[in-house]
Order: C-alpha cells, then structure tokens, then sequence
C-alpha cells in the first residue's frame, strides 16, 4: 500500500494529532504524576505546594479503601462489559434470523438507548430502583419481598451496574449485527449441508467468522466500562458511604470536594496504570504470537 | 418444531424489546405530570399536564441554553476533530513511516485513560491557561480522548479505497498535496462524515469533562439535566422534561443521518 513519498510530508500531515498528544496528553501525564507527590491543592498557591514522597499512595491505601476501590472498578468493569457483549450476541443472532424489514424496524427501536442522555437514564433508573414509586420494587413486592430503596443499600453497585448494561446492550448489538451481516451466506448452506445446526453451528462456523471483531469490541467495551462515571455519579455518588466509590468517583471527589490534588492525583495515576499495563501487556502477548 | 422455534424466538425478541423501551416510556410519562402525579409502581400517571415542560423550558433552570451550549460545544468538538484527524488518518493509511507508528501506540495509550484521570491534571493546567470554565476546556479534552476512535475509523475507510486513483493521478505528474487535496479529500468525505456524526454524538451527550472544567457560564444539556438532582429531591417530571427537550436535536440528527452513525458502528465491526 505504500506509495513513495518524502518522510517530511508525514510528519506535517501528523502534525494537529502531535500537537494535541504533546499539549493535552502527555503534559498531563506527567503533571498528575507529579501532583501525586504532592501536597497541594487547586485554591492555594504553586509555590506553597510540598513534596510529600509516597504519603498520598500510603494515605490512599490506608485510609480510603483503595483496595476496595479497586476491586469495585474492576468487577463494575468485566461484569458490565462481559453481560452485554452476551445479551447483544445472543440479541443479534437472534435477529439476524427474521427478514431485512423487520431487522430495521428493531435496530431503530434498540437504538433509542443510546440517543437518550445518559445523565437523564441514569436518574430516570434512580426513579424506578426508588422504595415508593419505582417499578422495580413493585415486581418484588408482588412476588412477597420486601421492596427497598436499593441504591442506598450496600448493593447499589450492582443497580448501577444493571443501569449501564441497559444503557449499552445496543451499542454491542448494533456492531455485532453489522459483522453478522457481512458473512457469506454461503457459508451458513454449506454448514447446514454438512449437518451442522444450532449451538453447533454457531460454536464452529459463526463464531470463529466474527470472533476477531468479537474480541475487539469486548475489548473497547471493557475499556469504556472501565472509564464509566456518569451512570455513577448521578445514581449514587458513590454511595452510600463508599458502597459504590470506583476509583473514577474517588478521584473526582478527592478534587472537586475535598480540594486534595496530591490524594486526587494518586487515585488517578493508580486508575491510569491499569489500561496501559493492560495495553502493554496484551501488545506483548500479540508480539509474541506474530 | 417449526413453530414452536418460531414462537420462542418471538417471545424472546418482545422480551428485549420491553426490556429496552419500558424505562423509555416511563421516562416519556414522567415528563407529562406533576411530583405529586407521579405513578406509584406500575400506573399511568394521576395529572397530565405540560407543567414540567414550561418548567423546563421558561423557568430558572431553563434548559434551551443548555441545548444551544451542547450544539456549540458538539460544533467545536467537529472543528477540533476536522484538523486533525483528516490528515493523521491519511498519513496512517497511505504513507505508514516512523511518525505513524509513533501516533499509533500513543493512540492506543490514550484510549485506555479515563476522563477523570486525565481530568484532573486539565483542570489545573486550563486553570493557569485561564480556559477553565470555557468551552475550551472540555472540547480539547474531549477531542484528544476521542483521537484513536476517529483515526482508527477514518484510516480503516480509507484503506478501503483503492490506491489507483493516487497512482494515476502520480503518473499524471500531480504533486503530493495536489494529489491529497484534489483526488483523496473528495473520496474521503463520506468517511469523514461518519466519525463527524460519531462525533456529534459523543460530545451533545458528554458529561464528564464538562462537570469538571466548566462550572457555570458554560453549561451543556446533560450538566442542566443533572442540575435538577440536587442532593435533597430530585424534580423528576422537570428533569425528564428538560431531557425530551434535550434530546430533540439528537433525534434530527440521527434521523438525517443515523444511516452514518450505523455505518460507523458497521466498520468497527470489519477491524
């Protein structure tokens, strides 16, 4: 594909994308890794900022539950990446079986999810966890329990997670549709020639077709799952108490509440290790295989 | 066998599709009553009225500025995204040397970083460049977390277009610019137009950056809508009053052009 060229022309053609990654990405890496040294805040003055060494690391991980924050990130993380990815390959194999028409008609009600805000569905879906008026307890008083105000219970984490699952099943289904759609269709006779049907012939022909954009949705995704806050944020706050504090919540009550940039920015670094840990680690894995 | 397939397969799909719609509709409803109206449980609501919406539309927590701020904000963003992945994608699909390796790995690295991590420096550093509470802020944030997603997007379209079309224009002694600006950007456009839309779509919803960033004099729709959660109640029937007002634009947008948005999603579907 390559076509012959000076090298200079790259660079220029690159240039906006260097400059936003110099300016916007990697200046920023390096302050927060410096402000997680730090003893400061954004309200008093740079030169009265100290060097405190580790002591926000050790503050963060004593005091604020860090492990706990951890774990909350990545469970909210792989469970709800790992459900919609399951919910939207079952959905879109199940679609991908009945006629074109009627496959639009469900792909422009599916996508409705995804227009709406999701600041708005997140406080629509506090209303329907909520102990009087909500839905969701309704069904449970029906079936003789009794109904709570969930998201104030110490399983709010798992509500919210129930909320992003709603909110981002369609998002799944519609790529993984769209690669549904752009197998050979000659493929599915061939195999059902040969005798293979259901689970079959998904588990031998269909999967390992898609697996590769499987892979990489799962894995942008999981990524994004792992960025999450807005569902948070407005459903719980991270509470109660710290029922629902994933590092995202941490860090930004550290700095938007408490004014704490050294403890804000420790949280930060800790929750920005871990996808470029990932990231190395599976660029290593794919190194080693080619 | 036949029908009962058929059967099952029907009760599944109106399973998923209530799953989907019935927050939808109770949000719709919500809209059209009063606090003390609300539905208890499963219910239509006890008063229907457009209170909420003049609410939502004339009151003090107005949301139409929200709504102008959001397009602006989703304007700039496209701006932003225009100069620099129109020609970063070029380069990565066409001329591969040493800087569109080096893009490429910090693309992958910037995918990973949460807004909130990379939030926390910005807010200092657009602080001292005295950005903060502009649009600025949010929209070169937004832009620089939404970099790999555009370019991954655009280089795939352009890969797809075949190479000929620049040979041709070689051997008829074009220039490298005239050959990028004059044969490539025309083929380009539809591609470019996904990831505008895709774009779009990010920036009229986010939250984020634009919580962290810009308090007040700059406040999109999704920070209004939050608005009306305030610690002790929350309005509901005016949030999701504001919220229908709120996402009108999207639905005009998706509905010119959702045919974009769904290819976008269809050529992360062939990486």
């Amino acid at each position: 594909m390559r076509i012959s060229t000076v090298r200079n022309e790259e660079f220029l053609f690159h240039l906006g994308v260097f400059i936003f990654v110099i300016l916007f990405f990697i200046y920023p890496m390096f302050s927060i890794i410096r402000y997680s040294f730090l003893k400061a805040s954004p309200e008093i003055p740079v030169d009265q900022w100290k060097f405190v060494g580790f002591r926000n690391f050790r503050r963060v991980a004593i005091e604020g539950h860090l492990g706990a924050a951890i774990y909350k990130t990545i469970v909210y993380a792989v469970v709800g990446s790992a459900v919609p990815m399951i919910f939207a390959m079952l959905f879109a194999l199940l679609v991908n079986s009945f006629a074109p028409r009627f496959r639009r008609i469900i792909n422009s009600i599916l996508i409705i999810p995804m227009l709406i805000l999701p600041v708005a569905a997140g406080i629509a879906w506090s209303f329907f966890l909520s102990e009087h008026y909500g839905w969701f307890n309704f069904f449970i008083s029906k079936l003789g329990f009794k109904g709570k105000p969930w998201l104030m219970t110490r399983y709010s984490l798992w509500f919210v997670i129930l909320t992003d699952i709603w909110g981002w099943t369609p998002w799944c289904y519609i790529i993984l549709l769209a690669a549904l759609q752009q197998l050979p269709p000659i493929i599915f006779d061939a195999a059902s020639i040969d005798g293979a049907a259901g689970f079959n012939k998904f588990r031998f022909v269909t999967f390992p077709m898609i697996k590769k954009v499987f892979l990489t949705v799962f894995t942008l995704k999981l990524i994004d799952t792992y960025k999450a806050f807005d569902y948070l944020w407005v459903m719980t706050g991270g509470g109660p108490g710290s029922a629902s504090t994933t590092l995202n919540i941490a860090a930004y009550k550290q700095l938007m509440y408490y004014r704490d940039l050294g403890t804000a920015g420790a949280y930060g670094v800790i929750s920005i290790i871990f996808p470029i840990v990932a990231t190395l680690i599976l660029f290593l894995f794919i190194a080693r295989k080619e | 066998m036949q029908y009962l397939k058929t059967t099952l397969k029907l009760i599944a799909l109106i399973v998923v599709v209530l799953w989907t719609l019935i927050p939808v509709i109770w949000f719709f409803m919500m809209a059209f009553t009063t606090y003390g109206g609300l539905p208890r449980g499963i219910g239509l609501p006890k008063i229907l009225t457009l209170d909420s919406f003049r609410e939502a539309i004339g009151g003090i927590y107005s949301v139409l500025p929200g709504i102008k701020d959001s397009l602006i904000f989703s304007l700039v963003c496209i701006l932003l995204v225009l100069l620099t992945c129109f020609t970063s994608s070029y380069a990565c699909s066409r001329i591969r040397g040493t800087y569109s390796t080096i893009v490429y790995y910090f693309l992958v690295l910037i995918r990973g970083v949460p807004f909130v991590g990379i939030g926390i420096p910005y807010f200092i550093m657009f602080k001292n460049w005295g950005l903060l509470d502009t649009i600025w802020a949010p929209a070169l944030g937004l832009t620089t977390i939404g970099l790999p997603m555009n370019i991954w997007i655009l280089t795939q379209f352009i890969d797809g277009i075949p190479t000929e079309f620049e040979e041709a224009a070689e051997v008829d002694g074009a220039s490298f610019f005239a050959k990028y600006f004059k044969i490539m950007l025309p083929l380009m456009l539809p591609g470019v137009f996904t990831i505008l839309i895709l774009t779009y779509f990010g920036a009229y919803n986010h939250y984020v950056l634009c919580l962290m960033l810009s308090r007040g004099t700059f406040s999109p729709v999704s920070v209004k809508v939050a608005g009306f959660a305030t610690e002790l109640t929350v309005r509901w029937p005016e949030m999701a009053a504001a919220s229908v007002i709120g996402v009108i634009p999207m639905i005009i947008i998706f509905v010119i052009f959702g045919k974009y948005l769904l290819k976008g999603f269809a050529s992360l579907a062939t990486g």
